[in-house]
């Protein structure tokens, strides 16, 4: 009976203490087998080493440890940028489980316009020094790049992050060009690869949301709302009215002053706000252009004009003249001594010149060409309020700025003389400004 | 902001305040009393929001012929420095219908296939950059010397664009050959041909028109071939600045008059 009653049960319990595969007795190898794969084992001390310099990721880790049932025994071998791309290669495990691995010297181009690129200054002052942790710090970089990690990673996100996509205008240029051998072979490969992937890290918005959490004051809570706070909102409510009133007064008095087009509508204070504090951002920087023009010989500032401008009569011949330019060239030191020497021919002057003046009016082909107008016609005049105005003649133009361009635009000189036709590269375009008549 | 735009400006002392009053359509002689109207002006219009630095413009280079060179395929910031500018190997310019082509050696030490270079297409060594100079009128390129601004005309601007010349060359050459090699049974095959007469007039000789009639003056005119000079920015300023002083302009019309001529 009992014997036959349960035999599984029986089976089972004579199966535990032996094993059923009984594991090899793995014999020490041999030393010349040992000195036989030793540089494998030197990789493997040089992978943990880079663990150690790292904060070790247990779930990375872990995750790695599987690889995919269908990358089993594949290896892709690939260079330049993209290999450092969404295959990551963990630590340990290097050597047999890589997937991707940077192949290309320690000299790399691509490795060197890459650093340049994450040092954000092209002239970086380390020396990439051929360890096998840098080049696994750029093959990381989708692991931990995010982070505000050491300067050799090469940081997609970080360009063009949703925090400073701003300030990714032109202003920041001025820097002069270096032209040792390594700065410019970073320089080309910069060039190669000029875009940056725009990324929203969610660092970001966490932290946005954590913000809008401190500014929200009271907590929400599932009981009714107490009494008291209904009174105060509206004693609010009817300060806010008042404001409000105040503020559209405010608005309207801006609005005038500005003189924006009752017909654009705005929509409320903010936008007209917003709209004012851009064209103020842009004659700010057209100011900060014109003071770098002035520091850098070969910038031209490109100025869209009316078609037309105002006329201009031609008060000094070139014989007159030929003496005025020597006043003029010690101008600084001599402002004093001229504006006396006019005064006392002002008179004489007015009365020679208004002649002319009614004649002109009466002709108007007796004014300058438009195309052969040379001469003093007027000023750039910055405002106290950083506003920038130009004024031609007794004309008044207001001064916007132009589109940047994002490539580059050369002012070239050309001589079409069949002798000696030649080309002559002034310089490059930096900005362009348009200046309309104000009505 | 305005604030920020005070600190940067406040270089200069303001200009005094104790300046006659002039009509606006007082006449100007000198070059002095042209700013000092500017400043009565400044105070008829702007009585809240004073000029606190002048630059004064001049109009010069009547007869320079400035032009502007666009390179599409060129970055003019790198990593937020100015991109280098490109070596130019050789410039060409055909006048009659205005068309650059500007030659750029290739860059062979990155990312270039030398040996497809000269096995497939004839060992190419330049990219060539071609476009058509377009007129414009309104457009100064203005800089600025000793807190003086200067404007000099534009004529035109031109949008360069890579131009694959070695392509069409080596594609060009494979149908010739193809064709010789291998007549197509189209080739072989007799031909009809009609022909038809018309009546000989204006028409019919003009047959090509509008671009392609562009196209074959283009191909036909042979280019002048130009010197690219570099590094002459500092004469260019020189010359432009001293010409800028040979003349004393003044203006002709009032404010009004000229909204009035510009509308």
């Amino acid at each position: 009976m009992s014997s036959g009653r349960l035999p599984s049960l029986r089976d089972s319990g004579a199966g535990k203490p032996g094993l059923k595969f009984k594991p090899k007795a793995v014999a020490r190898r041999t030393k010349e087998e040992r000195d036989a794969s030793a540089p494998k084992v030197k990789t493997e001390e040089d992978t943990s080493k880079l663990d150690r310099r790292r904060p070790k990721k247990p779930m990375a880790a872990g995750q790695k440890k599987r690889v995919p049932r269908y990358l089993n025994n594949t290896h892709v071998i690939s260079t330049g940028p993209l290999a450092a791309g969404n295959f990551v290669e963990s630590g340990k495990s290097n050597m047999r489980r890589g997937i991707v691995r940077m192949e290309g010297g320690d000299k790399s181009l691509v490795r060197k316009g890459l650093q340049s690129i994450e040092n954000h200054t092209g002239d970086s002052d380390e020396e990439y020094d051929g360890d096998l942790t840098q080049k696994m710090n750029i093959v990381d970089e989708g692991d931990e790049a995010m982070g505000p990690g050491p300067q050799s990673k090469f940081n997609m996100g970080r360009e063009y992050t949703a925090g400073n996509f701003e300030q990714d205008n032109s202003d920041v240029e001025d820097e002069e060009l270096d032209m040792e051998e390594d700065a410019v072979q970073r320089r080309r490969i910069e060039e190669l690869f000029p875009v940056r992937p725009l990324r929203i890290r969610h660092e970001d918005v966490e932290e946005l949301e954590h913000k809008i959490e401190e500014t929200l004051t009271e907590v929400n809570t599932r009981e009714p709302t107490p009494a008291p706070h209904l009174i105060k909102t509206e004693q609010q409510e009817e300060s806010l009215k008042d404001i409000i009133a105040n503020k559209e007064a405010e608005l309207e008095n801006k609005l005038q002053k500005l003189e924006i087009d009752p017909d654009s509508h705005p929509i409320d204070e903010a936008e007209v706000r917003h709209e004012q504090a851009m064209i103020v951002k842009d004659h700010l920087s057209i100011a900060k252009k014109l003071s770098k023009m002035e520091r850098k010989h070969d910038r031209f500032m490109i100025c869209q004009m009316p078609y037309k401008l105002p006329a201009f009569d031609e008060v000094v011949t070139k014989k007159e003249a030929a003496e005025a330019p020597a006043a003029e060239a010690k101008e600084s030191d001599m402002v004093v001594d001229t504006v006396s020497a006019t005064d006392v021919d002002e008179t004489e002057k007015k009365k020679s010149t208004k002649k002319p003046k009614k004649s002109a009016k009466k002709k108007a082909k007796d004014h300058i060409p438009q195309e052969e107008l040379v001469g003093n016609v007027g000023s750039i005049r910055i405002h106290k309020s950083g506003k920038i105005t130009m004024k031609i003649g007794n004309s008044i133009f207001n001064i916007s700025k132009g589109a940047e361009s994002t490539f580059l635009q050369d002012v070239i000189a050309l001589n079409e003389d069949p002798e000696a036709p030649g080309v002559e590269l002034l310089g490059r375009v930096d900005g362009k400004i348009i200046a309309t008549p104000q009505f | 902001m305005s604030s920020k735009g005070q600190e940067l400006f406040v270089r200069e002392e303001e200009e005094e305040e104790d300046v006659v009053m002039e009509g606006q359509n007082a006449v100007v002689e000198d070059v002095d009393m042209l700013e000092e109207e500017e400043n009565d002006q400044d105070h008829d219009d702007d009585d809240d929001d004073p000029v606190i630095k002048e630059i004064p413009l001049y109009f010069t280079g009547k007869d320079e012929n400035l032009n502007i060179l666009q390179y599409v395929s060129k970055q003019r910031l790198v990593n937020h420095k100015p991109s280098e500018h490109p070596l130019i190997a050789a410039a060409r310019y055909k006048s009659k219908s205005s068309l650059w082509e500007l030659d750029v050696p290739l860059d062979s030490k990155a990312f270039f296939n030398e040996h497809k270079a000269t096995e497939d297409w004839n060992g190419v060594e330049v990219q060539t950059l071609k476009g058509v100079a377009v007129e414009n009128i309104g457009q100064y390129a203005t800089f600025l010397e000793n807190e003086k601004a200067y404007m000099v005309p534009v004529r035109t601007t031109t949008q360069l664009k890579p131009f694959f010349k070695y392509i069409d060359a080596v594609t060009l050459k494979r149908k010739q050959e193809e064709s010789k090699l291998n007549p197509t049974p189209a080739s072989q095959r007799a031909q009809v041909v009609t022909m038809s007469v018309k009546s000989v007039n204006d028409s019919s000789q003009n047959r090509l028109t509008g671009s392609l009639l562009a196209h074959k003056i283009a191909d036909e005119e042979t280019p002048t071939d130009l010197n690219w000079a570099e590094n002459t920015i500092g004469e260019f300023r020189e010359a432009m600045v001293k010409e800028s002083t040979e003349h004393v302009i003044k203006p002709a019309q009032g404010e009004e008059d000229y909204l009035k001529n510009l509308l």
